[in-house]
């Protein structure tokens, strides 16, 4: 606990969290054409089925941020991996951190931690917001459906999950602070530029929007796209024992 | 206090593009075709385009009308008799969900189609929204740094009765001065933004 609060200070020297706080809050609010449209039958005019519709249409359309924001949480989850692995490495305030009578386990946990927390909650945040005031009128039918608000953190935490691990495996595997920056950030946009372009619908960012369309769906989906849906978060653990494994048993810091 | 000003950043800076959108519908004889959407605090013209020998009325209603509405109780914002297709202008009076219904009087099933063609303006109540937004994160963040502020003041003033302050001690950094920092980086964001969105 010591360890995660020193690291969230740590990130908290920089103002980055307003900043994505900032920009995720202008992605999600910018005015855009088109909106959701229901029918609603004459004998089934029901205000709390009413309430519930919209409320589930709100949180639908925030969830559809989570392709738009792959980018930029990408290059801010990259800036604060690396100030908190490839940054301490590199000037071996690892090891002042090693020396101390903490277990590895736990000060490789508080650091991936503050990372994630940092990431999903203003990420979290802004799309809370977005549901909140998109129809003011409504938001107490949003607060109440805890299901929908649950799947939207839900979605949240698979994609900033991805994001974190696969940048925490860079930044442990270079150790060096230029090397984790760019090279993580590349990877997210080679990954995004392979799923686009190669319409590989496993890979982020499109699996995030399979994902949104999957838990928010009125519909079964079929057990393929069900196989699809769980390659990011099963590469997420992947990575995530990976990193855990080298950091604890093969990390030496000189 | 930052999702407020980036609210009101996100309306300024993008709220003059017009937009359409639009679908098809079917209304039994005699009955109502109901759907219901979200429409912003701009103008709008609703196409609504129907058969040449189709009579009916078209309403609109608010939220709370969708309330009333439930409990059998009409309050339409708009109500216009319609016979064949026609223009209707509708401004909404705060941005939120709206129902729609078109109510036919003609004996014979009618389909037809309303497009939503909303206008080029910026959207008020967001920007009043917003502006609460700021002044609640103001007046929080105001009331966190009074502890913060009191404890400085407190130790300056130790320090004066004492005459310990040696000439280069450096100013103790407080909350005050860490906002001061915050809030310029937030104006240099928000003039890059601009600046980005005017280049666009």
């Amino acid at each position: 606990m010591h360890g995660l609060t020193w690291d969230l200070k740590n990130l908290f020297r920089f103002p980055f969290p307003e900043v994505m706080l900032a920009l995720f809050t202008y992605i999600t609010f910018l005015p855009r054409g088109g909106s959701f449209s229901f029918t609603v039958l004459q004998e089934s005019l029901i205000w709390e089925e009413i309430t519930r519709k919209l409320a589930f249409y709100t949180i639908r359309d925030a969830a559809g941020f989570s392709f738009l924001a792959y980018l930029p949480l990408s290059l801010f989850a990259s800036i604060f991996v690396t100030l908190s692995f490839a940054y301490e490495i590199e000037n071996a305030l690892m090891k002042v951190h090693l020396s101390h009578p903490i277990s590895r386990r736990n000060i490789f946990l508080s650091k991936l931690t503050s990372c994630f927390l940092i990431t999903f909650l203003t990420f979290s945040g802004s799309l809370l917001a977005y549901s909140f005031l998109r129809i003011p009128e409504n938001f107490l039918s949003v607060i109440f459906s805890l299901d929908l608000i649950s799947k939207l953190l839900l979605l949240v935490a698979l994609e900033t999950l991805f994001i974190t691990s696969l940048a925490v495996s860079f930044s442990l595997y270079s150790g060096k602070a230029s090397v984790s920056l760019i090279g993580s950030f590349a990877t997210f946009y080679f990954i995004q530029v392979l799923s686009e372009n190669a319409n590989l619908e496993f890979l982020p960012p499109i699996a995030f929007r399979n994902q949104a369309d999957f838990l928010f769906a009125f519909s079964a989906t079929k057990s393929a796209e069900v196989t699809s849906l769980l390659a990011a978060p099963v590469a997420s653990a992947v990575l995530l024992l990976f990193s855990y494994l080298y950091f604890s048993r093969r990390l030496q810091v000189s | 206090m930052i999702i407020g000003l980036f609210v009101l950043f996100a309306n300024l800076t993008a709220s003059l593009r017009g937009s359409t959108f639009s679908g098809n519908f079917t209304v039994q004889p005699n009955r109502r075709h109901i759907y219901v959407t979200y429409l912003s605090d701009r103008p709008y013209e609703l196409r609504v385009l129907v058969a040449d020998d189709f009579n009916g009325t078209f309403y609109i209603f608010n939220y709370e009308g969708i309330e009333k509405l439930t409990e059998e109780v009409e309050t339409p914002v708009l109500e216009r008799t319609i016979r064949g297709s026609q223009l209707i202008d509708f401004t909404p009076s705060r941005r939120g969900a709206y129902m729609i219904i078109i109510e036919s009087q003609v004996p014979i099933t009618a389909s037809g189609a309303i497009s939503t063609v909303e206008k080029e303006a910026l959207s008020q109540d967001i920007q009043t929204d917003s502006a609460i937004i700021i002044l609640v994160g103001l007046a929080t963040a105001l009331i966190a740094s009074i502890p913060d502020s009191k404890r400085h003041l407190t130790a300056r003033r130790v320090l004066k009765q004492k005459s310990e302050t040696r000439p280069d001690q450096r100013e103790v950094e407080s909350a005050p001065h860490n906002a001061k920092i915050a809030f310029r980086s937030i104006i240099d964001l928000c003039l890059n933004m601009l600046f980005f969105e005017w280049l666009r």
